[in-house]
């Protein structure tokens, strides 16, 4: 236990459901993926084991920087964000029907699936800079805002599903960081009020702003059946696969869904319907019950953050883990539409995988900040160590009481007690506050 | 979680461990500073909002699964993928400079899948399918109750698509077929290929036919489809490995309705069969071919050779043994067997009328066995020299008819020329000194002239690369005793006496007697003709030179070689040579040998064979015309006009042949 320890900050449930979210994954790509002749091939399972391998060391050098260290640079994280998924989309290659891809060579990176840890780095940053005025409309809307541009832009990709993440995150950190419950009302009767126009109104007058086949996506699986051969048919093969699957699954060459390649992107996208296939309900459920022993713990992070900072972190990789699943367990079960969002470290593919053990590792450092001397005395006084004029402040401190944008001498503490929901209420004045914000 | 928390969860109460899963939330909430602090209540809020949407989809899970599951199955296992064959072009042929003799034309076909069609629906789509694909609405009923006829002809049971039309031309018809796919359950319009003869007749006969594949050639060759066509006679069949690609497949989705959608998935692209390079110079064929069908209708008219109406060429390039030209006459147009049309298929079955006393489809140049007639004299002549029987420059009598044992051997001419030389006696084509050669020969012990003439690949197959050689008969004394009973069974001086002159019962090939003057003129090297040189891929590159067959040195004396030579020259070119009237202006010198084969009650059988130029020949051609009547007048003269074609008109081409267009 003491290299998980080491790895993530000491929880072993979280690392161990990670590992075993990993493990059932490549599980799955050795025993249900089949090549171009029917029989089973077991290159994906091999190639998402190197992958795995290349991601725990990039969880465990994340969980090894201080997590403040990050605070000051999300500018940057929102900069490379646009920017990739930019420049994707000027010269991105093109793969079923989207442009998604950068050809690197020997490799090919999907800036769309980096952009969300950086998205999250970059709305975490923001609103930790602005701790104290999360409950004014200003910030509740500059954070949406923020997510707005690499969001429109995927979408344009088209990508409805990375920037339906990109939007949960926006609002999920928000929620997290304590914004006002109106801001959320007002904002959900505008999107109601936003769907009818672009459904209903715009095309109506001639005006389309989705593509043809996005509507169809968006509005096709409530009524699968009626478009069998065309935009529902993932969502039906999906639902047979599914289905087919009953209890306990199907043997490898009864499983024709996949087998016969019915099934659309068997490994990537719709790789839950491969595993309800091959493994049943039983199959689909344990692997769902790990997400929720995830989540779980991803949660109990949250609450145990030592500053504003890294409880943004850590709520925002509970939201980025969350709506991703939910986004893509939702489409493949035919309750929401078809869209490319990939299932968090269980679908195959190095870019989704790094992505997201990066953001364990978010959480990893999140525990370490918690687990450091003095926290917990931080955490319950408001006062950081160093103001008792400790020698143990550790370097990532003194870096962060320098350099940090919008924080005074004090460092992260002022951020923590600068939040409405740590230590009091916004409404009590504080003795230390931010310089600047 | 870090250690600290967990021993502080330890004092607590079992409610609150078993609330593990949002403790993260308690640890806080239970912090005497942040008791009231509100990330409390936003941790539990969504830890039982998530809580909630996995439970939705477990529970949407639970009702695909194991709810519905039942009817997921069947549907699971009714969705058939199914691999539609897609044909592999099959390779072209062409001449020895590339020019192309077969091609592939790639047309439109329409197909039926019967299994993708309900029994009580296909009477339906049938009838439909008459009315779109018929050319206009008076032909409906016919084209409707030929593709019940093509259904009914299908194999039962099986699983390849029935073809219901070929070469579909219309653009509208396709278009339309594709559009109603739900009409036209197991419809499909594919591409497809069929052979295009691009020089018609020209070589008809070596390039032979494509068939569609039978059950026996299924249980021959496993990896043949009953899409497939197959050689069924010429360089198609001999070559057919090498032309016939291997055929790919399309990966089809067929749901229960029978419509077919693409299933997404790839298939496999079909690997083209390979040219096939030939020795044959296309327009030397020509040339031969025309040569031929008028040195036939010109002899028919005259009274020697008023039955002719058959014939065959064959020219061979003595250096190597390849085949430049081989034509046989009557000729077809293979075109008809692979082009829609009433016309075609009358044509067809009348071609392929057993009962056809003309035999279009008979290759005579390697099927057609002839008395060689006097062009088999200068064998004899070797045969002689080499057994020492006599020397070219002895003379010998040529008497206008010689007795033996009893029967009255005539000359072919009246006139009694006295003693005469080798050179003479070929040149005015004597039969009396051949015949006193044949007392020699009929002495001598064993049959010696036979196996002269078996030396130089007469009366047996020469192996040529084509299908169908027949070998011909090259009579000895224990072959009458094994086919003859009585007075029969014995060999008589006068047998001997006939094979001198090549007639009697020997039975030769055309393409025997070109290779055996290829082998006069090459100076003793007999090689095995062959058609084809090499193959390459379809773009022409990766070009393989197929082996040629064996070639035999013949060891024949070149003193005994120059003077049979010498008398082959003054054939064509002195006072009295059989075909001087022919040759004997043409710029080059040629040799050769004019026959006339008796074959009672037709006219006579006319034969010339030869090579040029002369001392260093680059061809050699054998022609035969059935019932042509005179050798010199009728055979050579197709002969002669493949030399103007080889050489030019003025002999100014001195290498021969043709070059590439």
């Amino acid at each position: 236990m003491g290299i998980f320890k080491r790895l993530l900050g000491g929880d072993s449930t979280l690392i161990l459901a990670a590992l075993g979210i990993i493990a059932s994954s490549v599980f799955l790509l050795d025993t249900a993926i089949v090549s171009g002749d029917g029989g089973v091939q077991h290159d994906f399972a091999y190639r998402q084991v190197a992958f795995a391998i290349i991601g725990l060391g990039i969880a465990f050098g994340v969980s090894r920087v201080p997590i403040q260290t990050w605070q000051q640079y999300w500018p940057h994280a929102l900069a490379i964000a646009v920017t990739g998924v930019v420049a994707v989309r000027f010269v991105g290659t093109v793969v079923n029907g989207s442009r998604r891809w950068l050809d690197l060579g020997p490799v090919s990176l999907q800036p769309s699936e980096f952009g969300k840890v950086l998205a999250l780095i970059a709305v975490a940053g923001f609103l930790g800079s602005r701790a104290r005025e999360v409950r004014t409309p200003r910030v509740f809307w500059s954070t949406l805002g923020m997510l707005a541009i690499p969001a429109a832009v995927v979408f344009i990709q088209p990508d409805f599903g990375t920037a339906q993440v990109y939007g949960f995150l926006a609002l999920g950190m928000l929620f997290f960081a304590g914004a006002r419950w109106t801001h959320f009302a007002i904002l959900g009767g505008g999107v109601v009020a936003i769907c009818v126009i672009i459904l209903g109104v715009l095309p109506a007058v001639g005006l389309t702003v989705l593509h043809d086949y996005q509507v169809k996506r968006l509005t096709g699986f409530l009524d699968p059946e009626a478009d069998a051969q065309g935009s529902n048919y993932q969502t039906i093969q999906a639902k047979i696969a599914i289905g087919s699957g009953q209890l306990a699954g199907r043997p490898q060459d009864e499983a024709s869904q996949v087998q016969q390649g019915f099934l659309p992107e068997p490994q990537t996208d719709f790789i839950f319907a491969t595993l309800v296939e091959r493994y049943g309900f039983l199959g689909g459920a344990f692997v769902l019950g790990l997400y929720m022993l995830l989540l779980s713990r991803i949660l109990a992070a949250v609450g145990t953050a030592a500053s504003f900072y890294g409880r943004l972190i850590a709520g925002g990789v509970a939201v980025l883990f969350f709506c991703q699943v939910f986004v893509n367990v939702g489409m493949v079960v035919g309750v929401l539409p078809v869209t490319g969002v990939p299932l968090p470290m269980f679908s195959y593919g190095g870019s989704s995988l790094w992505t997201n053990m990066a953001a364990l590792g978010l959480v990893a450092a999140v525990l370490r900040e918690a687990e450091r001397p003095g926290a917990r005395y931080q955490r319950r006084t408001g006062r950081p160590v160093g103001g008792f004029g400790s020698l143990r402040a550790s370097s990532s401190e003194r870096s962060r009481a320098g350099g940090a944008r919008g924080t005074g001498s004090r460092g992260a503490s002022s951020h923590l007690t600068g939040s409405p929901l740590v230590g009091g209420t916004a409404k009590r004045p504080r003795k230390r506050r931010p310089t600047s914000s | 979680m870090s250690g600290s928390s967990l021993r502080s969860r330890r004092r607590r109460t079992p409610i609150q461990r078993a609330a593990r899963g949002i403790s993260g939330l308690s640890s806080v909430a239970r912090s005497p500073r942040e008791g009231v602090g509100p990330i409390a209540p936003r941790i539990a809020i969504a830890g039982v909002l998530g809580a909630c949407v996995i439970g939705i989809l477990l529970l949407r899970l639970w009702a695909l699964t194991v709810i519905g599951g039942a009817e997921y199955v069947e549907r699971a296992d009714s969705n058939v993928i199914r691999k539609l064959p897609v044909v592999a072009p099959r390779g072209s042929i062409l001449d020895r400079n590339g020019r192309p003799i077969v091609l592939n034309r790639e047309m439109r076909q329409v197909t039926i899948d019967l299994q993708d069609v309900d029994s009580d629906r296909l009477d339906q789509v049938v009838s439909d399918l008459g009315r779109v694909l018929a050319p206009n609405r008076f032909e409906v009923s016919k084209v409707t109750a030929d593709i019940r006829q093509k259904i009914k002809n299908a194999p039962p049971g099986g699983v390849e698509p029935v073809i219901v039309a070929r070469d579909v031309p219309d653009d509208v018809i396709v278009h339309y077929l594709a559009e109603h796919q739900t009409d036209f359950p197991g419809v499909d319009v594919g591409p497809a290929y069929t052979r295009s003869y691009v020089r018609h007749e020209t070589a008809a006969h070596i390039l032979g036919q494509v068939g569609s594949v039978t059950e026996e050639d299924l249980a021959a060759h496993p990896s043949l489809d009953l899409i497939d066509k197959v050689g069924r006679s010429g360089l198609e069949r001999r070559y057919d490995e090498y032309l016939r690609g291997s055929n790919g497949y399309e990966a089809v989705e067929v749901d229960a309705a029978g419509v077919r959608s693409d299933a997404g998935i790839r298939g496999l692209p079909p690997t083209p069969g390979r040219n096939l390079v030939t020795t044959v110079d296309l327009p030397l064929q020509r040339t031969a071919e025309k040569a031929l069908a008028r040195a036939i209708s010109t002899a028919a008219a005259t009274a020697d050779g008023r039955d002719a109406n058959a014939g065959a060429v064959v020219a061979i390039d003595p250096r190597n043994g390849e085949v430049l030209t081989l034509a046989s006459y009557p000729t077809y147009d293979p075109n008809v067997f692979v082009q829609p049309g009433l016309k075609n298929e009358r044509t067809a079955s009348w071609l392929n009328n057993p009962n056809n006393k003309r035999m279009p489809m008979l290759n005579r140049a390697i099927m057609g066995e002839y008395p060689a007639g006097s062009t088999f004299k200068p064998i004899t002549a070797i045969a002689a020299m080499g057994e020492k029987f006599m020397t070219p420059d002895e003379p010998i009598g040529c008497p206008p008819n010689l007795e033996i044992m009893g029967t009255d051997f005539p000359n072919n001419q009246d006139r009694n020329l006295g003693g005469i030389d080798l050179g003479t006696a070929l040149e005015v084509s004597c039969n009396t000194y051949f015949y006193k050669l044949s007392i020699f020969f009929d002495n001598a012990a064993g049959p010696v002239l036979q196996k002269w003439a078996s030396k130089f690949g007469l009366g047996q197959r020469t192996g040529i690369d084509l299908p169908g050689e027949t070998g011909g008969l090259m009579p000895t004394p224990a072959w009458r005793k094994e086919t003859y009973d009585g007075f029969d069974e014995v060999w008589k001086p006068g047998d001997s006496a006939n094979l001198s002159i090549g007639q009697g019962d020997l039975k030769i090939t055309v393409l025997q007697m070109a290779n055996a003057y290829a082998a006069i003129g090459n100076g003793g090297t007999l090689h095995t003709p062959h058609v084809a040189k090499s193959i390459q891929d379809i773009g022409g590159r990766d070009e393989v030179v197929l082996p040629p067959g064996e070639t035999k040195e013949l060891n024949l004396d070149p003193g005994d070689l120059a003077a049979v030579h010498e008398g082959l020259k003054r054939v064509n070119t002195g006072g009295n040579g059989t075909a001087t009237a022919v040759f004997g202006s043409f710029p080059i010198p040629t040799a050769g040998k004019t026959g006339t084969a008796e074959k009672f009650p037709r006219t006579d059988l006319a034969w010339y064979c030869g090579y040029a130029p002369a001392d260093n020949p680059t061809i050699a051609v054998c022609s035969v015309i059935d019932g042509g009547g005179h050798g010199g007048s009728a055979a050579a003269p197709v002969v002669l006009a493949m030399y103007q074609q080889w050489f030019g008109e003025d002999g100014g081409n001195i290498a021969g042949g043709s070059a590439a267009d």
